[in-house]
């Protein structure tokens, strides 16, 4: 039995190219200021450690997590709440109720509509909420359903 | 624009306000001015100083000059802005909390400061007109007379408050924070048979009365904020009125509270005190914090008997479960952990070998009391948490106010079958939650199908 809707595959080589882009800027800028510790001759152990860590950091960003974040990324509809679940590490399982729902909202980022996906935000009155990487589709559909399934709930 | 003006008074208060707030760059750029020793920098400065004042004075007078307002029965108008121009209409229906307040000046000149919010969230009152007739505002507002049972503190309460209040305990640590950091005593400890050394001791009685001096210095300024407290209840609105130097009366609407939190800190438990606080949707107290003070101390005893001739929504919690006997020692292998990582990271320091040891067996100590005190309370119109940090808490918050309830599980906690639970609620501050940590996640899964079914219910009251 699926438990919940999961996200498209696809989704997770989106977050693959995010990381990678952030992280390439990273490398750049230590690259940089690390030229210039050799210039100034600055022991030499520190920046490898720093180096180190930095490569590990990368790693996990790029390879682990959004593999492990996909494997727990997703949503369910019920007759009167949705259930989001996100993690990596850490496993969230969140219950918002329909009616506290305000507002429902699709964003796209370059990344996003090269691969034709989009997330999804609900805001309650107390917090927001994220489903990243739906299908366009998919996603509008749940907006579609979010807000029919809001009309009739707020009705009874 | 409309037919009212604030005070001309606004003016050179609002200039003043605004130099305090650049007060240290001034000292810094007169600072600077002495240690060079020439004349004509330190009348430079002066010079500077002075057209400060006169741009600030030229601003705030075209901000008054622009800043009109009026109200009616309905409505409330107000324009504002010197190059854009702003209208604000608020109607009164729509505000949930007023808050007068007035400095001595402000009395002497029969002046107020009247702040209204409304309910869209955040920190930052609505509406704030400042510098308004007194008795303007009294007609407005129609003040009622005071009814008889209301909340007082006595002096001996007021200072036990002000020793206990967390905005004290904020300001020794950044007191401590900022003394260890440029008066450290790494030098002293470097050296071979460091405790014969006269300076390290001289170093510690100088910081344990430097500590102890902040104390009595925080706990009055905090004790003149909360001078002469007194709530009172008139129908569903609640009203506060504290302060020596401002006096401060803040309306709210009881409907409007969305959960109680009981703070207990140490002291406070010794003589058998609790502090009631209170979240609002917007919060405006002045302390720092997000949630508004409804009792600053009260007696145990005397607990129930107040909160539900108040706050009859709300309900102490009867039958508390802690959590199972299993779970209860995890928060000390956290502790120990994240205390032993912090500590990591000053490995080349010399105190660190010092200092590792009892800050370990600190942070076992508070993760022992933290397994020990967790517990949680359910009926079908709330939802309770108790935890301890350094202040033991008590969170309570109607089934009714819950926004959504989210649930955590590290790898560790899947394994052996914890999770943590975060209760939202709307909140001054955007994304609050009140979270028990190593609930057995059952017991999660209960409290989530509990809210489901019970969501709508609210007490009889």
């Amino acid at each position: 039995m699926k438990e919940f809707e999961k996200v498209p595959y696809r989704a997770m080589t989106v977050w693959k190219q995010r990381a990678a882009l952030m992280h390439a800027i990273i490398w750049i800028v230590v690259g940089v200021g690390f030229f210039y510790a050799q210039h100034y001759s600055v022991p030499l152990l520190p920046l490898t450690i720093i180096g180190g860590l930095l490569l590990i950091w990368s790693i996990l960003q790029i390879g682990i997590l959004p593999r492990l974040r996909w494997r727990f990324h997703g949503y369910r509809i019920t007759e009167q709440d949705v259930w989001l679940y996100d993690g990596g590490w850490s496993q969230e399982i969140t219950v918002v109720p329909l009616f506290r729902v305000q507002h429902v909202q699709l964003g796209q980022d370059p990344f996003l509509r090269r691969a034709n996906l989009a997330n999804v935000e609900l805001e309650t009155a107390a917090t927001k909420h994220h489903i990243r990487g739906l299908d366009l589709h998919q996603a509008e559909e749940l907006r579609d359903l979010l807000l029919q399934r809001l009309k009739e709930e707020k009705h009874v | 624009m409309y037919n009212y003006r604030r005070h001309p008074l606004v003016i050179p208060m609002g200039a003043i306000r605004s130099l305090w707030a650049a007060i240290l760059p001034i000292l810094f750029s007169f600072g600077q001015a002495m240690r060079k020793g020439g004349e004509f920098s330190f009348l430079t400065n002066f010079g500077i100083l002075i057209g400060l004042i006169l741009l600030l004075l030229i601003f705030e007078f075209l901000k008054w000059r622009s800043f009109t307002y009026e109200w009616n029965d309905k409505e409330i108008h107000i324009a504002s802005g010197i190059w854009t121009k702003t209208k604000t209409t608020v109607p009164r229906s729509a505000i949930t909390a007023v808050d007068r307040s007035a400095n001595p000046i402000m009395k002497l000149c029969g002046l107020v400061t009247l702040k209204l919010e409304t309910a869209a969230g955040g920190k930052e009152a609505d509406v704030v007109l400042s510098y308004i007739p007194n008795h303007l505002a009294e007609e407005w507002l129609e003040e009622e007379q005071h009814s008889q049972a209301a909340y007082r503190f006595t002096g001996k309460q007021l200072f036990l408050y002000g020793a206990s209040s967390p905005a004290t305990l904020v300001a020794m640590g950044a007191v401590i924070g900022l003394l260890s950091d440029f008066l450290s005593p790494d030098h002293l400890l470097e050296k071979k048979e460091w405790w014969k050394h006269q300076g390290l001791w001289l170093w510690i009685a100088g910081l344990t009365g430097a500590v102890s001096l902040l104390w009595i210095i925080a706990s009055l300024v905090v004790a003149s904020k909360y001078y002469g407290f007194t709530l009172e209840r008139n129908e569903g609105v609640l009203t506060i009125s504290k302060g020596l130097w401002n006096r401060r009366t803040m309306r709210i609407r009881a409907e409007q509270i969305q959960s109680l939190v009981l703070m207990q800190h140490p002291l406070q438990a010794l003589f058998g005190y609790v502090s009631v606080r209170a979240h609002l949707t917007s919060s405006s107290d002045e302390d720092g914090s997000f949630d508004n003070v409804l009792f600053p101390l009260l007696k145990k005893r005397d607990l129930k008997s107040w909160i539900t001739y108040y706050t009859p929504e709300y309900t102490l919690p009867l039958g508390k479960t802690p959590l199972p006997r299993k779970f209860q020692r995890a928060p000390i292998w956290r502790n120990i952990i994240i205390t032993g990582w912090t500590l990591l990271l000053f490995f080349w320091k010399a105190w660190t070998l010092w200092i590792t040891i009892p800050l370990i067996l600190i942070a076992a100590g508070l993760g022992y009391l933290q397994g020990k005190t967790a517990a949680w309370d359910l009926t079908d119109y709330h939802i309770a948490f108790t935890s301890q940090r350094l202040a033991k808490w008590t969170a309570i918050i109607p089934m009714s106010r819950v926004q959504c309830i989210k649930t955590y599980t590290t790898p560790f906690g899947r394994q052996r079958g914890y999770s943590t639970i975060a209760i939202h609620h709307i909140s001054g501050f955007i994304g609050h939650a009140a979270e028990l940590s190593y609930v057995p996640t059952p017991v999660a899964k209960r409290i989530v199908s509990l809210y489901q079914l019970n969501r709508r219910k609210k007490g009889i009251f």
